[in-house]
Parts: structure tokens; C-alpha cells; sequence
């Protein structure tokens, strides 16, 4: 237990000293900080136009879009904030720089996810926050105990599902070893479907989103379990569940991985 | 100028692209899952409305079809490939080449740039048999398109290219990039068409020249304009080429005076 909470002190010390070679740059910096916010908007933008044409989509009013939307978003601030060294990875196998990490004295696992912190993670932690208070104060539903203890459980959830999923998806490095990996990043633009109620998709589409890369689990099902949608509210249920199966899924493939990894030497 | 060696660059440019061609694809795919989502979205939204702006559900997917197209020709790769010279100081390698250094990006990005074209037009070819999407009969309307296409890849250039410069200010892209790239696709009509936004930002769109980018090109594929409106479009992203262009060599003369390489 001594170990783990040197860890986790560590883990935040190295945050830090990313944060400062991140505001070293401070235009790009201040730059990324106003274009996270104005991405944000144009997407919420796009979906009041929708609104504009049609009262509901496939049942869905606009304040309850707009809450998957800021579940989906906080998670993401999360991985920005907290572990976008994820994304790093690619390059540290590619350039055999894993090898100074491997001689460390620390997990690598600890490292690697340390390795980088996105000031703008915050803002979209903040961000969605507000834009999650606003729908809800905008939908009418009867609150009792049970739905605040599940909302937390939900927020809780979806990120540590997201996290798991970018981790897993980085990973493919460990196989790919090319210079530039697509892949992670095309996992990670399937959030785009994550956005919007499941059953507007074909059949296939959803059984990806909830098996393979469960986007659902992240917005549309605790969604769901919030307005007392039909069908879908059992399922919600099983998120908790999802989120511990894909921490063990995300340590194996590490560990695979990481037994497949060989230096580039020099 | 001597084309010879920029023809060059520009086959480097295309073989640098194609290889790693899995992963050349899976980049296509992802931006091929943001119009996937547009198309489900669109289609629920046209399951209760007949027209929305001046589009039908037809010309809606069509508009999909060739924004798609429109939109893939710079990849994030290649605009982070600019911006990433700037930074690492890799630039000086390529100042002192017998080449301008605009030109010869250009040359470079368009080559990477016709793979992934290719790559995408195949793609919604596929998509296009089995939607069956409306396409236009008369041959005129694809030459005309193919004209306008390349101007609108001048002009993501050019913006692409401008932005870059200002990584001699701010030393690192991420921002830049990522800004750049939420003001195109809100203002090109990426996002959804120009004419369906409110007046005020309609006004805004049609005054910048990131309409050139997707909104011209579709509208000519689409022939919701003809004849002389066609011609007009297609001039005035002429036009915005040689602003943009006189831009870029004003940025240069300022930023080449900034240059900071870190170590050698």
C-alpha cells in the first residue's frame, strides 16, 4: 500500500514537470486553451442547428444529447489531463527510447502515463462539467439517492473505460512499430458515435459501440439510466462492471506488449 | 522555375505517403467514420423534414459524398509535418536546398496528398453505388469540379502553410494546428452546409476563404450553381489563392528574421 502511494506522489511530480514544459510555450499554450473551448462550442453549435430543424432525435430531446455530450467530454479531459502520455507511446517504441524507462526503477506503466500532461484537459474537465450541470438542470427528472450515487458511479466509469480503451488502442504500437501509427486515432474518432442515442446506427454499428469499442458505456447508456429510457436502463447497469473488465483487459495487453517489445538498438 | 526538381519532391511526396499503406488507409477510414456518423444523423433529421435550407435528403447525401472528398486531401500528418520543420529546426536543412521553401512544401503536400485522394474517391465510389447517390451526368460538371477541387486544395494549403509560419512565434503547433482546423471545418462547410447556418454567420462564411475549401467545389459537383455563378465561385477562389499567397510572403520576410535553431 506504501509502494502504490509512492507511486501515485510520483505520478503527479512528473505531471508537473510536463505541465512546465507546457506552459513554456505559453502562445500555443493560451492558443490551445481558446481553441478547446471553441471546438467545443461549434460542436454543441452543430447539434442546436439540428434542434433548430427537429424537436427530437429518435425520441432524444436536445438537453439529454447534450448531456451524453458532456459525460463523453469529461472523460476525455481526463485522459488529457491525466494520462495523454498515452499517446506518446508510438513514438517511444518506434525510437527504442522505452529502454531508458525500462532501466528505471519505477513501473513503466507509471511512467509512460506520466509522461505528458495537457493543461487543456483541465478546461475540458471544467467545461463539461458545466455543460453535464446545464442539461441537467434543463431535463426534468425525479431524483432520488439511488441516481445520484449512480450518476457519480456512471462519470467514474465512462473514464476509466475511455482511459482503458486509448491505452489498449496505443498499445497496437507494441505490433505495429511503424513511425506513425493511425490506429489509436482512428479508436479514438469513433467517439464521434459515442455523441448521439445508439439505435439511430445500423445494427452493426451498434454492437461495436457496445462490445468492441464501448463508446455506448461512456455516454448513451448512463444517459439512458438518467431519463428512464426504455430497454436500455438494465443494460446501463452492467457499466460498473465494463469499467473493471477493461482495466484487467488494458494490464494484459500492456504486459503483451511490452513482451513484444524490442529495442532498436544503435 | 525549373519544374524538373519539383516534380521530384513531389513523387517523394508521394512515395513518403504510400509507405506505410495501412496505416495510410486507417487514417481515410477514421475520417470516413465522421461522415458516417453526419450520414445516420442527417438521415433521421430527413425522416421527419422533406427539405431543410434548400437540400433534400438526395442532395444531402451527395453533399456528404463530396465534402468528404473535398476535405481529405491534407491529412493531420501532413500539416503537422510543416509546422514540426519549424520547431525541430529541420527547416534549415530544407533553407538551404536550391528551392523555395513554399514551393517546395507545396510540392511535398500535394504528392501525399493524391494517394489519399485516390484512396477516399474509391471508397465513396463504393458508398456511392450502394447509397445510390445522385451523380451528375454531363462531363463538364466533373472537369469544372476537378478545377475547383485542386483551387480548394491551394487554399487549405496556403492557410495551412500560414499558420505555420507562426509556429516561428509561438514555437510548438499543437495549438496552431488544432485551431486551424476547428475554424476550416466550421467556416468551409465541413461541418454542415453554409447555406443551412444562420444569416449572421452565412455573412461571415461567404467574406472568409475557407467556403473555397469544401462549400465551392460541392456546390459546382452538386450543380446547385451553373454557368457564370459557377465561373464567379471558381475566380474568386482564384482570387483568395493570390491573397493568401501575398500573405505568406509577407509572414515569410518577418519569420525567416525569427529563426531559432535549437542546437545543430
Amino acid at each position: 500500500m506504501k509502494q502504490y502511494k509512492k507511486y501515485l506522489s510520483l505520478y503527479f511530480k512528473m505531471l508537473m514537470q510536463s505541465f512546465k514544459t507546457m506552459v513554456e510555450y505559453k502562445g500555443d499554450f493560451i492558443l490551445l486553451m481558446i481553441t478547446t473551448i471553441a471546438g467545443q462550442i461549434s460542436g454543441l453549435f452543430f447539434i442546436y442547428l439540428i434542434y433548430q430543424k427537429v424537436p427530437t432525435i429518435a425520441g432524444w430531446s436536445f438537453w439529454e444529447i447534450i448531456f451524453i455530450y458532456g459525460i463523453l467530454y469529461f472523460s476525455e479531459g481526463i485522459i488529457s489531463f491525466l494520462f495523454e502520455g498515452t499517446w506518446l507511446l508510438n513514438g517511444l517504441i518506434n525510437r527504442g527510447e522505452l529502454d531508458r524507462l525500462l532501466l528505471r526503477p519505477v513501473p513503466i506503466f507509471v511512467q509512460v502515463l506520466s509522461m505528458k500532461m495537457n493543461f487543456d484537459g483541465l478546461g475540458k474537465i471544467i467545461l463539461s462539467m458545466v455543460i453535464m450541470f446545464q442539461a441537467l438542470m434543463n431535463i426534468s427528472i425525479q431524483w432520488n439517492v439511488q441516481k445520484i450515487i449512480m450518476l457519480i458511479v456512471f462519470v467514474v466509469s465512462a473514464s476509466v473505460i475511455r482511459v482503458c480503451l486509448n491505452i489498449v488502442a496505443n498499445c497496437s504500437s507494441f505490433w505495429l512499430k511503424g513511425s506513425r501509427n493511425s490506429l489509436p486515432h482512428m479508436v479514438y474518432t469513433v467517439w464521434e458515435f459515442g455523441k448521439y442515442p445508439i439505435h439511430i446506427f445500423s445494427g452493426i454499428i451498434q454492437l461495436i459501440l457496445l462490445t468492441v469499442l464501448p463508446y455506448a458505456f461512456m455516454g448513451f447508456l448512463p444517459a439512458a439510466y438518467m431519463f428512464d429510457k426504455p430497454i436500455y436502463t438494465s443494460v446501463a447497469l452492467v457499466t460498473p462492471a465494463v469499467a473493471l473488465a477493461w482495466i484487467i483487459i488494458s494490464l494484459i495487453v500492456f504486459r503483451l506488449g511490452l513482451n513484444k517489445y524490442e529495442s532498436t538498438g544503435n | 522555375m525549373k519544374m524538373r526538381k519539383y516534380l521530384k519532391i513531389f513523387t517523394c511526396g508521394v512515395q513518403d505517403a504510400t509507405a506505410y499503406r495501412g496505416n495510410l488507409i486507417v487514417g481515410v477510414l477514421s475520417n470516413f467514420i465522421i461522415t458516417a456518423v453526419m450520414f445516420y444523423i442527417w438521415q433521421v433529421i430527413y425522416a421527419a423534414n422533406v427539405t431543410i435550407g434548400s437540400y433534400n435528403w438526395e442532395d444531402m447525401k451527395t453533399y456528404l459524398f463530396i465534402s468528404f472528398i473535398c476535405n481529405s486531401t491534407l491529412s493531420w500528418a501532413a500539416e503537422t509535418k510543416i509546422s514540426k520543420k519549424i520547431i525541430t529546426g529541420e527547416i534549415t536543412s530544407d533553407l538551404i536546398k536550391p528551392m523555395g521553401f513554399m514551393r517546395m512544401t507545396f510540392f511535398e503536400t500535394a504528392g501525399a496528398g493524391v494517394p489519399v485522394s485516390v484512396i477516399s474517391i474509391i471508397i465513396m465510389t463504393v458508398v456511392a453505388v450502394f447509397m445510390k447517390i445522385q451523380m451528375p451526368a454531363s462531363p463538364i460538371v466533373y472537369f469544372v469540379f476537378i478545377i475547383s477541387h485542386i483551387l480548394s486544395f491551394v487554399i487549405n494549403f496556403l492557410v495551412s502553410f500560414i499558420c505555420a509560419l507562426f509556429c516561428f512565434w509561438t514555437e510548438n503547433y499543437f495549438g496552431i494546428v488544432k485551431s486551424k482546423q476547428v475554424v476550416v471545418n466550421f467556416f468551409s462547410g465541413a461541418l454542415i452546409p453554409l447555406n443551412m447556418m444562420p444569416e449572421m454567420l452565412q455573412k461571415i462564411a461567404f467574406a472568409l476563404p475557407f467556403q473555397g475549401i469544401v462549400f465551392i467545389p460541392s456546390s459546382i459537383f452538386m450543380e446547385t450553381v451553373a454557368g457564370m455563378d459557377a465561373i464567379y465561385l471558381m475566380l474568386s477562389q482564384v482570387v483568395w489563392c493570390i491573397i493568401l499567397y501575398i500573405v505568406q510572403i509577407i509572414l515569410w520576410h518577418c519569420a525567416i528574421k525569427k529563426v531559432v535553431i535549437n542546437g545543430g
